[in-house]
């Protein structure tokens, strides 16, 4: 199973890394060909070359457990309801939700597994085939400037708990956090006066983060979050214990 | 001046074409080739992908892949011709986010497509791939302001013989496909008279683009003559496109057979980055000249990263056009 790739022009391909988190979704994924994304939680990049798979702590003992050890080509993808992806269980609750059908080729074993030594919890995650076949852990698949990576580590490193890729209204945000009564949204993108002024939005308060800062000043951003939700009541999904210093 | 801007509706949207450079991997179609079975599908993923970047830079103007759909209507891959209803779904999905985003979406067929060519098989392929074109539009269920950009072609010949053949070609158009195309004047033939002639005659509006009005204006039109005159032919309910873009003035070092040659510019040439002074100067003309609102196409090189540019020339130079330009 096992396939070296020396071509650098196949290096350069993309890769999404999802997460694996029973049996029956990875079995599906190489005996039917293919892998399911529910479209409202999708990450911000669907599209990709490949799609490796992350198996979570969820396989046990297996050695697979807590690596990338599979991938596959992508072939295509297709918006289906939950209830014709798996009519088997269509009294399910999310029966009538889309989810992305993406089509893969045969799943292929990397030589050397990606192990994720120092993440437990992995979301989805956007990377090359070079960084996937060099990589022996998880960390260095991320890809150079990503702000979107650094500052949801860092939220979650202060035990806060953001859901990515949420729509305020009609306008998606990178970043939510819940709050009493509402979401805090946070935009990752270059504020400026050029904007059009977007108006209230029911349960949501938007906070602008312009990228570049991320980078910078994440300590200031964290401050940032902090201060509004300080003002909005407090995130309900913090843990005690440790928060984020103001 | 700042006043008189302030006080009129004229509003002026930016937009890109194609490739996104500000982000790395985003891609704008599945450019895989025919033997790796490349799919709309995942075109309409990559787009999906591209239209979350839009909204994070706030930009509301876009122009998708000519190539959107792979081999849609290659004679020889009878495979690929049924890729529009094979992602029904998907098409109708991402015409949704681009309504729900507000972001205008435009297509830009390639060269090839010549409805004025005197070989009547090159005519029939062109008149195809427009139909394809609409189709897909139409599948994504997107109003009237999304149009295909076509330019009037030709053969080589005389200029009248193609123009005439260009408009008797497009009135046999089914009338889904003709509503969407506008016009586009060219650089070295069919100036903006030539392109008003062929809209009298259809009723396909023009896009005026800049650039190619200042190589080749046999008529010395100004600018913003032009520029009036062209949004004139656009239907009331349609917002107007234009194309504007700056001439490449640097020298280009080319390497070909192992020997490098020095180029010197062309004037119809696109550079990297707009020049911001006279874009800014078209912008404010229209505006003072309380022109209706239309969106504005730059085609530069730097794509997206021009556009961004531009707003922080906008903002620093002419900060009065701000509320005027998104």
């Amino acid at each position: 199973m096992s396939q070296e790739y020396t071509d650098p022009y196949e290096l350069r391909r993309t890769v999404l890394v999802a997460v694996v988190n029973n049996e029956a979704d990875l079995r599906r994924a190489a005996s039917e060909g293919w892998y399911r994304i529910p479209q409202r939680r999708a990450p911000r990049r669907v599209g990709a070359d490949y799609l490796a798979f992350y198996q979570t702590g969820a396989f046990g003992s297996r050695s697979e457990a807590r690596t990338i050890s599979y991938y596959a080509a992508i072939r295509r993808y297709q918006l289906l309801s939950r209830a014709e992806l798996l009519p088997e269980e269509a009294d399910h609750a999310r029966a009538d939700e889309y989810y992305f059908r993406i089509e893969i080729g045969p799943l292929l074993r990397l030589a050397q597994p990606v192990a994720a030594a120092t993440f437990r919890r992995l979301t989805f995650m956007h990377t090359t085939l070079e960084r996937l076949l060099r990589a022996q852990d998880v960390t260095e698949l991320k890809l150079e400037g990503e702000p979107f990576q650094a500052l949801w580590n860092a939220l979650r490193a202060n035990r806060l708990r953001p859901l990515p890729n949420r729509l305020a209204g009609e306008w998606p945000v990178d970043i939510a956090l819940r709050v009493r009564n509402g979401y805090l949204g946070i935009r990752l993108d270059e504020s400026s006066d050029m904007r059009e002024a977007s108006g209230p939005l029911d349960r949501w308060t938007i906070l602008r983060i312009p990228e570049s800062r991320v980078a910078t000043d994440l300590a200031g951003c964290l401050r940032e979050v902090a201060g509004a939700l300080v003002d909005l009541g407090g995130s309900l999904d913090a843990k005690p214990g440790r928060e984020i210093v103001l | 001046m700042s006043d008189h801007l302030m006080a009129n509706g004229t509003r002026l949207r930016l937009g890109f074409p194609v490739k996104v450079l500000g982000v790395s991997g985003l891609r704008s179609h599945d450019s895989r080739r025919w033997q790796n079975k490349p799919h709309l599908s995942v075109s309409l993923v990559y787009l999906r992908d591209i239209f979350l970047y839009l909204a994070r830079r706030e930009i509301r103007f876009y122009r998708m892949a000519g190539q959107l759909a792979p081999y849609l209507t290659h004679p020889d891959l009878p495979s690929f011709h049924n890729q529009i209803e094979e992602c029904s779904t998907e098409l109708a999905a991402i015409g949704d986010m681009a309504r729900q985003q507000r972001v205008r979406l435009t297509l830009h067929p390639g060269f090839y497509v010549r409805l004025s060519h005197p070989d009547p098989a090159l005519v029939s392929r062109s008149s195809l791939e427009l139909a394809a074109a609409a189709s897909l539009l139409d599948g994504m269920g997107l109003d009237a302001s999304s149009v295909v950009v076509i330019h009037v072609g030709g053969g080589g010949e005389e200029a009248p013989a193609a123009l005439d053949r260009f408009a008797r070609t497009a009135n046999l158009l089914p009338e889904h496909v003709r509503k969407r195309l506008v016009l586009e004047n060219g650089d070295r033939q069919f100036g903006l008279r030539d392109v008003l002639w062929a809209h009298r005659r259809t009723g396909i509006p023009v896009v005026l683009d800049t650039l190619h009005h200042r190589c080749h204006n046999p008529d010395a039109i100004p600018q913003l003559d032009a520029l009036k005159i062209a949004l004139a032919t656009w239907p009331g309910d349609v917002r107007p496109k234009i194309h504007v873009s700056s001439p490449r003035t640097a020298v280009r070092t080319l390497f070909r057979d192992g020997k490098a040659r020095m180029q010197m510019p062309l004037p119809h040439q696109h550079s990297d980055f707009l020049h911001p002074f006279e874009v800014i100067e078209l912008l404010q003309a229209a505006v003072s000249a309380r022109l209706r609102s239309f969106d504005v196409m730059l085609e530069a090189k730097a794509k997206d990263v021009a556009l961004l540019r531009l707003r922080e020339q906008i903002g620093k130079y002419a900060p009065q056009l701000l509320g005027h330009v998104v």
